[in-house]
C-alpha cells in the first residue's frame, strides 16, 4: 500500500517564524529577569604564556560588582571542555581548560569572569583585573609546529 | 561591547560646544551622527569625559550651491547629499563618493563633518576633499578660520583641529558641467572600508587632458593627490599608453602601509588598476 | 538623564546613563527585545530600528540622542493577529532560519521598500548589504524583500 505523503517535497512554512518575524524570540540575551547578574570574560591578549598572578582587588571594588572568578575559585580540577560531536581519547591530552589555570595557550583564552549588575559595568571592570602572564614561546607557523615538542 | 562611561551635552548655540570643549582640556569630543565615534567607544579605543552633541544647533546642515562652488555644512548627512537632486548635476564626483560610504543605515546617520575631522585614511570625504582642493571652515575659541584641505589632514585620525575647534563646513570649488570625473574604490566587502580608492576629475582642452586632479585613500596615512600621475597625463590624449604610465607612476609615488589587510605591495598594485580603471571610466563621464 | 521620544507610537519616557544606546534602552528598560545586538560596533544590522522612518543603526545612537524622534522597531512593524505582507513573503521564502538577524532585515527592507517600492534587485542587494546572515545565504531574503514590493507600491502610507 503506498500512503501519499503530504510533507516531503512541499514547502512547509515554519511555526517558529511567527515569532521571530515579529521579533517576539527569546534569545538568550532576550532574558531578562529581576536582579539578574551578567558575567563578562577577560581573555588573554598573549598566545602563550605561564599565568603568575591575577590581581582582581581594584576591580571588585566597582559598584555593581559582584564576584570575579578564576582557576583558583575552583577547588577541583579545572573541568576541560570535552569534544561532543567525536569523543577520542587520543585527542584528550588537548582539551581545552574551561578557564586558563597556569598557563594561557591561545589568545582569548578566558583568564577571569566578572559577574555584575550591568555588562557595562562588568566591561568597566575589565579594565581594572591585572594580570601577569611570563609570556612563553609562541608557535605561530604549521610547519614549525610539526616539527616541534610540545611546548 | 558597552560603552564606557561619559558626562553629555547638547547645547543650543554654537559657542557653547566650543567653551565645553576648552573646559575640558582635550577630554572632550563632539558627537555628531556618531557613526564614527560610537564604535571607537564600543571598543574603548577611546575614554572621553564629555560628549558634546551638536544635535540642537541650527544652521550647519545647509547644503548650498552657488556660483562660488558647493558648501556643506558639518551636520548635512550623507542621505541628504544623496537625495539632493541638485548635487547630482552640481558636483557628480561628490555624489558618487558618497554613495559609497559605509552601508545604508549609516549613511542615514554619518555626518560630512564627522567624516572629515575623524580623518580616516580610507575614508571618501577627506578623498574628496583632498581631490577637489576644498576649504575647511573651523569655529573656536580665538573665532573662525579656515583650512585648506592639504593643510588640514595630517595623519591617521590627525586633523588640525585643536581640542577647542569644532568644523563647521566644507566649501569645494564650482564644478563646471561637462567636467570628466571618475571615482573608484575597492573593499573586500560592499560597505567595507575602501583598501584603495580614486577619485579624479580633469577638463579637455583640444582633446587633450588639462588641469587634471587625481586623489587617493587607503595608501597612506591620509588622503594623497597623486602628482607623479598627474603630471604624466597632463596635456596628453588619454589613450592605453598613457593610462599605464600613469598608473606605473601612481603605484611607485605611493608608501602605503602594510597590516591585516593587505600588505603595502598589494596596496600600490591596486591603487594601479584602480586608477587605470578610472581613466577609462571618466571617458563615459559626465 | 531623562530621554523621551516616541516608541512604536507611544510616547515613553525613561532615565538613562549617557552612554546608554538606544538598542540597550529599547531593549533593557522598555522590554522591546526584537531588536537584537550581535556586533555592538555597527557592522552588521541585527540593531537596525527605524527613526523617523530611516533605517538606523540602533547600537550606534545613544538614547538621549533620541530625544524628541519617532522610533520604531520591528514589534512596531507587526500586527498581532496576522503577518504583513513583507513577513509573509519571508516565511513564504524561508527567508530565516534561526531568526536573529531578521529583525534587522525587516526593518530595513520596511525602510527602503516604503520609500523605493519600485527597487529593483540590484538596489536591493546593495541596501541589505548592510545587513549580515549567518543562515540562509541570502538569495531567500532577496526573493521575499523583491515579491513583497507589490504590497508597498499599492499603499500610501506605511510606518
Amino acid at each position: 500500500m503506498r500512503i501519499a505523503n503530504s510533507y516531503i517535497g512541499q514547502p512547509i512554512e515554519r511555526t517558529e517564524d511567527l515569532r521571530f518575524l515579529r521579533g517576539k524570540g527569546t534569545y538568550v540575551a532576550d532574558i531578562n529577569r529581576p536582579r539578574q547578574l551578567t558575567a563578562v570574560i577577560l581573555r588573554s591578549s598573549v598566545a602563550h604564556g605561564r599565568l603568575r598572578g591575577i590581581d582582581a582587588n581594584r576591580a571588585l571594588q566597582l559598584q555593581g560588582v559582584h564576584r570575579i572568578l578564576t582557576a583558583k575559585d575552583f577547588d577541583t580540577e579545572i573541568p576541560r571542555i570535552a569534544l561532543r560531536l567525536q569523543p577520542l581519547s587520543d585527542l584528550e591530552p588537548f582539551h581545552q581548560p574551561m578557564i586558563a589555570d597556569q598557563k594561557v595557550r591561545y589568545v582569548g583564552e578566558p583568564v577571569a569572569v566578572v559577574v555584575a549588575e550591568t555588562a557595562a559595568i562588568a566591561e568597566d571592570a575589565l579594565d581594572y583585573i591585572a594580570v601577569d602572564i611570563e609570556p612563553l614561546p609562541v608557535v605561530g607557523i604549521a610547519r614549525t609546529g610539526r616539527r616541534c615538542a610540545s611546548l | 561591547m558597552k560603552l564606557p562611561a561619559f558626562d553629555y551635552a547638547s547645547p543650543a548655540s554654537i559657542e557653547e560646544p566650543v567653551a565645553l570643549l576648552a573646559s575640558r582640556s582635550g577630554s572632550a569630543k563632539i558627537i555628531s551622527g556618531g557613526q564614527s565615534l560610537v564604535p571607537m567607544l564600543a571598543f574603548r579605543l577611546a575614554a572621553p569625559e564629555l560628549l558634546v552633541d551638536l544635535k540642537r544647533l541650527q544652521g550647519l546642515n545647509r547644503i548650498v550651491i552657488a556660483e562660488d562652488g558647493v558648501r556643506l555644512g558639518a551636520k548635512v548627512r550623507w542621505c541628504e547629499i544623496d537625495r539632493d537632486a541638485r548635487l547630482q548635476g552640481a558636483h557628480p564626483l561628490l555624489v558618487e563618493a558618497v554613495r559609497h560610504v559605509a552601508h545604508y543605515q549609516i549613511r542615514n546617520r554619518g555626518t560630512v563633518g564627522g567624516s572629515l575631522a575623524h580623518a580616516d585614511p580610507a575614508a571618501e570625504m577627506p578623498g574628496i576633499a583632498i581631490t577637489c582642493e576644498a576649504e575647511l571652515t573651523i569655529i573656536g575659541p580665538q573665532g573662525r578660520r579656515i583650512d585648506k584641505a592639504s593643510d588640514f589632514f595630517e595623519g591617521s585620525l590627525t586633523t588640525s583641529l585643536a581640542a577647542d575647534e569644532i568644523l563647521t563646513e566644507i566649501k569645494l570649488p564650482p564644478w563646471p558641467v561637462g567636467r570628466r570625473w571618475a571615482f573608484l574604490e575597492f573593499a573586500r566587502r560592499r560597505g567595507d572600508f575602501a583598501m584603495a580608492g580614486v577619485a579624479l576629475f580633469y577638463e579637455l582642452v583640444d582633446d587633450k587632458i588639462a588641469d587634471i586632479h587625481i586623489g587617493a585613500i587607503g595608501v597612506g596615512d591620509r588622503p594623497l593627490r597623486l602628482p607623479a600621475a598627474e603630471a604624466v597625463l597632463n596635456g596628453q590624449t588619454l589613450d592605453g599608453r598613457v593610462i599605464e604610465a600613469a598608473a606605473a607612476a601612481a603605484r611607485k609615488s605611493v608608501d602605503p602601509p602594510s597590516d591585516i589587510h593587505a600588505p603595502a605591495e598589494y596596496r600600490r598594485a591596486l591603487l594601479a588598476t584602480l586608477l587605470a580603471r578610472a581613466l577609462r571610466q571618466s571617458e563615459t563621464r559626465p | 538623564m531623562k530621554v523621551e521620544f516616541e516608541l512604536n507610537g507611544t510616547r515613553v519616557g525613561t532615565d538613562v546613563e549617557a552612554r546608554t544606546t538606544l538598542a540597550d534602552c529599547i531593549r533593557d528598560q522598555f522590554k522591546q527585545t526584537g531588536t537584537h545586538l550581535a556586533c555592538e560596533h555597527g557592522v552588521c544590522g541585527a540593531c537596525t530600528v527605524l527613526m523617523n522612518g530611516q533605517a538606523v543603526r540602533s547600537c550606534l545612537i545613544l538614547a538621549v540622542q533620541a530625544q524628541g524622534e519617532r522610533v520604531v522597531t520591528v514589534e512596531g512593524l507587526s500586527r498581532d493577529k496576522s503577518l504583513t505582507p513583507l513577513q509573509t513573503a519571508f516565511r513564504k521564502h524561508h527567508a530565516l532560519q534561526c531568526g536573529f538577524c531578521t529583525p534587522g532585515f525587516i526593518t530595513t527592507a520596511h525602510a527602503l521598500l516604503t520609500e523605493e517600492p519600485e527597487a529593483d534587485e540590484e538596489r536591493i542587494r546593495d541596501v541589505l548589504s548592510g545587513n549580515l546572515c549567518r543562515c540562509t545565504g541570502y538569495v531567500p531574503i532577496i526573493q521575499a524583500v523583491l515579491e513583497a514590493r507589490s504590497a508597498y507600491a499599492q499603499t500610501d502610507d506605511q510606518e
